[in-house]
């Protein structure tokens, strides 16, 4: 018996009470869960982790058709299927972290009921197993990208230094799905309403994002509904970085971050909150 | 020495017509008939009463004891555990668990389908607190006493009730923690394997484990436990011997049939 275990369950916790002691000891768990929701999306399929990237290149291809060569829609001067192909991998990853993460508690509320671990554990190894597929679309970039540079004299497009802030977008675009995931992750447990809002609200979402057109196309009354839209700076800014279109200014940037910070702190100590009792609501 | 598991006048409610909540439209329609009965004073109605599924319950449990929970369904032994696993928190009171805990509070607990007995087995340790490590050193202890060395790279969606019963226990009994909680988890088991499973948990008992075992096999509870809690509708109405529980717990049943 050692000190060290002993645990003291209350019924007065605060709202910022974390087992933090619990997220050290069960770690490995963590590492366990993340792997298997990596390996179970594709367990008894013939193509495996292709599935990760078929999806992206046939839309992108439905893009370019539709886009570029019915409609003519001007792509910042970056070839069309780079211009698509960005702008989806990033938009995908926050609509399947974001259902993925809302629907954690709810898909694991049988898990919930028979053991006791870190319930944060549950959005957290969604969001990391959704950066690990959108690690794979990358390299699908980064490859599109060798291809234009070696076959295309014309192409004109390379990345700037500003691409040391990578990094950090990603981070911005993991803390934006980590709280509104959680936020309707915790509201979902009590009210099925949002389940059905959180589908809506993703396709509007998905339509006030820079994923098919440029920022250019947009006039000048409306261009404050993309730019209050923190995952369109995240957008812009990594195209602006990888293929030196035009960027957007510090303070949007710093705005987006900003928001995304609070969203992601509240969602976390809501959900905090909500996972106490889920299993006496579920 | 102090206790391994001490609760302090734990309570638990659930208010009563809050369970089946599912849309937005059911908490308007609740909150408009319950702002009308206020309005027009009208008394609460029962089904909106808390209930009180545990109230000011306390005990201790020392290192090397088995303690069965006695009582009828909905007594309150399976809340008890599970505030004791930290699935749900005390409406009221305190609980100190002074160890690592192990909780088989249902067959299966945290096995996945499609994972293999082997995967399932580091996952399932992992849940349960370990280290890969130590999930490791017991590995093969593990498998043998389960019986299922053939099947262990298989998925388990393909096992058999009784395997997937034999599997879970197996884990949670090898591992290497010092409070077991136990909710009627060998009821699937055949009657070998359940004998085998108690004598393993005797001799953990003996190496100075604490062990909280809910059975409606009164058998198994009396071979393991020599200590009875009784809950009746929430509320501790015993603790004692074992033979004097089961007596109370029978009385408490059948009232009109005291030999």
């Amino acid at each position: 018996m050692s000190e060290t275990f002993t645990k003291v369950i209350r019924a007065d916790k605060s709202w910022l009470s974390f087992d933090l002691r619990g997220f050290v000891h069960y770690r490995d768990l963590l590492f366990l869960m993340v792997r298997r929701e990596f390996v179970a999306k594709y367990k008894q399929t013939l193509l495996g982790p292709l599935w990760f990237i078929i999806q992206p290149i046939l839309m992108a291809i439905v893009f370019v058709f539709l886009f570029s060569e019915t409609m003519h829609v001007p792509t910042d001067g970056v070839p069309p299927v780079l211009f698509y192909f960005s702008g989806i991998i990033i938009w995908n990853f926050l609509s399947n972290s974001l259902s993925s993460i809302s629907l954690s508690m709810l898909h694991h509320s049988e898990l919930c009921k028979k053991v006791y671990f870190p319930r944060l554990f549950l959005p957290i190894s969604q969001l990391f197993s959704s950066f690990f597929a959108l690690g794979i679309q990358a390299t699908v970039l980064v490859g599109l990208y060798l291809f234009y540079r070696l076959t295309d004299n014309q192409f004109h497009c390379s990345p700037n230094f500003k691409i040391v802030f990578l990094p950090l977008w990603l981070f911005q675009l993991g803390l934006l799905s980590l709280g509104l995931g959680t936020w309707i992750a915790g509201l979902t447990s009590r009210y099925r309403d949002f389940h059905h809002l959180t589908q809506l609200g993703l396709t509007l979402w998905m339509y006030a994002s820079p994923i098919s057109y440029s920022l250019r196309l947009v006039s000048a009354k409306w261009k404050w509904i993309v730019l209050a839209n923190p995952a369109s700076s995240v957008m812009l800014s990594i195209r602006s970085a990888i293929f030196g279109t035009e960027a957007i200014s510090l303070n949007v940037q710093m705005a987006s971050m900003g928001v995304s910070l609070i969203v992601c702190v509240t969602g976390v100590l809501f959900f905090n909150r909500v996972q106490r009792n889920f299993i006496d609501t579920v | 020495m102090k206790p391994l598991i001490e609760v302090q006048k734990i309570s638990k409610s659930y208010r009563m017509g809050e369970r089946g909540f599912r849309s937005l439209r059911d908490s308007f329609h609740f909150w408009w008939k319950e702002t009308l009965r206020k309005s027009e004073n009208h008394p609460e109605p029962v089904s909106l009463q808390n209930f009180w599924a545990l109230k000011d319950v306390s005990f201790e449990i020392r290192e090397g004891e088995a303690v069965g929970i006695l009582g009828r369904n909905g007594a309150g032994k399976s809340t008890l555990l599970k505030i004791l696993a930290s699935l749900t928190d005390p409406s009221e009171g305190q609980a100190i668990l002074r160890g690592r805990i192990a909780s088989l509070l249902e067959v299966g607990s945290g096995f996945h389908p499609d994972l293999t007995g082997r995967e399932n087995i580091y996952l399932n340790g992992a849940f349960l607190g370990m280290k890969k490590r130590e999930v490791a050193q017991q590995f093969d202890a593990i498998v043998q006493f389960s019986e299922n060395e053939a099947f262990i790279d298989t998925p388990v969606k393909h096992y058999s009730k009784g395997m997937y019963t034999r599997l879970a226990f197996s884990v949670a009994a090898h591992l290497n923690t010092d409070i077991l909680l136990l909710d009627e988890v060998l009821e699937l088991g055949d009657v070998a394997f359940q004998k085998r499973a108690i004598d393993k948990m005797i001799d953990r008992k003996k190496e100075g484990k604490a062990i909280l075992f809910v059975s409606h096999d009164s058998e198994r509870v009396q071979s393991l436990c020599e200590r009875a809690l009784n809950l009746d509708e929430g509320k501790l109405t015993f603790d004692g011997q074992m033979e004097l529980g089961m007596q109370h717990y029978l009385t408490s049943l059948n009232p009109s049939s005291i030999l």
